[in-house]
């Protein structure tokens, strides 16, 4: 494992206030999760949308279980402006209130332009947003408080993404949740910029952000070799 | 109807409006529904003592209107004890008081004199009384156990305002905020739930500057800003 990246077990060593950005695979899908680990106390959350219209908080450690592979990278850029864990904890604050608007409200979607939280917080698709991906809710929640981690212009768009967004408009086909006029829109982005999960992560390793496109390359790369290996 | 119980106490009897006062009420609306925006600003206006109030001697007129919203006048820089109660005896303390009317007083500009600049508004007692509550409850969990779930609490009531589109509320509670001390960290809770209506307070940024002060108590200046970065 790179020094810049640790086993999800570790993240109990953390003081309180701590937050970090985490890679995960699910034991039931191959697909490579984002999500925001933070620490209030002595509990330890994983916030993360996890479907569509499901953002989900749980007890960390009673769901990595459930998990085949979680890393987490330090947040260089909160560690270095933010030694005394003042702003961590109100970003903690703030993603606690940001779930409980907005549990059941996340549409799934590729293109990330911009936050598509209003100003009550409340996921708002006026806002020019349809979705948001796991990735790109972690990007979204971070730059509601002012923390821009990648520099969005630079991400390229790569036909490699298209096989894979097929594959979850697939499984969104049968999600009788989805309404058809969402999953075509969905169909419409599949050629957009991709935010990759190991990208956020790599992402949130780097200082100072936003960090662009090449700067993550080596990381990503680096963080998949370590899930073929598991 | 206000009893003197002391002859310190100023004189806090209703006195009717006028026209003159009215007509100088360019804002004011008294028919529409109030329930949204409860501290609303009249009208500030140059003190005139020929058509003053009947008592404007002392520092605070209050006029009962309609339910539990009052007309009030403030007078800079006459700060004195005061009382008041409403039509139906219900007596406002200091602390309600001055939580109600500081950020008012913040408001008043200074003038040639020093002291001739009224503002008046509309105040709503329950607003008051909830807001003061809110931020009196807020201030117990300003403590290391507690200080996320507070963040959190104000969070979530500044989205309330917010939602509510009662800015010049959030206003208020921002200079309220800071005259009741909040920590640093509070500051940068405040901050941060206003980010996205930043451009519509007037009052964030003094909130920020207030952060600035309270985080060099505590770490040196450049790690003040680093820490505040993008809240500004």
């Amino acid at each position: 494992m790179p020094s810049f990246l640790f086993p999800i077990e570790q993240f109990k060593s953390q003081p309180k206030g701590s937050i970090a950005v985490t890679l995960s695979i699910h034991k039931d899908s191959d697909f490579l999760h984002s999500g925001l680990a933070f620490r209030d106390g002595d509990q330890i959350s994983f916030l993360h949308l996890a479907s569509y219209k499901s953002l989900r908080c749980e007890d960390l450690y009673q769901i990595a279980g459930d998990y085949v592979f979680f890393i987490y990278t330090n947040f260089s850029h909160l560690i270095k402006t933010d030694p005394h864990f003042f702003r961590r904890k109100a970003l903690i604050a703030y993603l606690k209130a940001i779930y409980e608007k907005n549990k059941q409200t996340i549409p799934y979607s590729f293109l990330y332009k911009k936050v598509p939280f209003d100003k009550e917080r409340k996921f708002n698709p006026e806002l020019g947003q349809i979705g948001l991906t796991c990735s790109t809710f972690v990007m979204a929640a971070l730059e509601d408080n002012g923390i821009f981690l990648c520099n969005k212009d630079s991400w390229p768009a790569r036909h490699d993404d298209v096989e894979i967004r097929k594959r979850i408009i697939s499984i969104y086909n049968e999600d009788p949740r989805v309404p058809k006029e969402h999953l075509a829109i969905m169909e419409s982005e599949l050629y957009c910029v991709r935010f990759r999960p190991e990208e956020v992560l790599c992402a949130s390793g780097r200082f100072p952000v936003p960090c662009n496109f090449k700067d993550t390359v080596e990381c990503s790369e680096k963080a998949l070799s370590n899930i073929k290996n598991k | 109807m206000a009893y003197r119980n002391n002859i310190l106490e100023p004189n806090t009897s209703t006195s009717p409006f006028t026209d003159y006062y009215f007509n100088k009420s360019q804002d004011l609306n008294l028919s529409g529904n109030n329930t949204s925006n409860f501290f609303k600003t009249i009208v500030s206006f140059g003190f005139e003592p020929a058509n003053s109030f009947n008592n404007c001697g002392f520092a605070y007129n209050v006029f009962p209107l309609f339910d539990n919203n009052y007309f009030a006048v403030v007078l800079n820089k006459l700060s004195i004890n005061y009382r008041l109660f409403s039509a139906n005896g219900v007596f406002l303390n200091k602390p309600m008081w001055d939580f109600a009317f500081d950020p008012c007083r913040t408001m008043l500009s200074d003038t040639e004199n020093n002291d001739s600049i009224l503002e008046t508004r509309v105040i709503n007692v329950n607003k008051i009384t909830e807001l003061h509550s809110f931020l009196i409850q807020l201030k117990n969990k300003d403590i290391e156990e507690m200080e996320i779930t507070g963040m959190k609490d104000l969070f979530l009531k500044v989205d309330e305002l917010i939602d509510n589109n009662d800015f010049l509320s959030l206003d208020d509670f921002i200079i309220s905020f800071i005259s009741l001390e909040f920590s640093f960290q509070f500051h940068i809770s405040l901050l941060a739930s206003t980010l996205k209506v930043k451009n519509i307070l007037k009052k964030r940024n003094i909130a920020f500057q207030n952060a600035i002060k309270l985080g060099e108590q505590i770490m040196s200046t450049e790690e003040v800003l680093l820490t505040l970065q993008g809240l500004e």
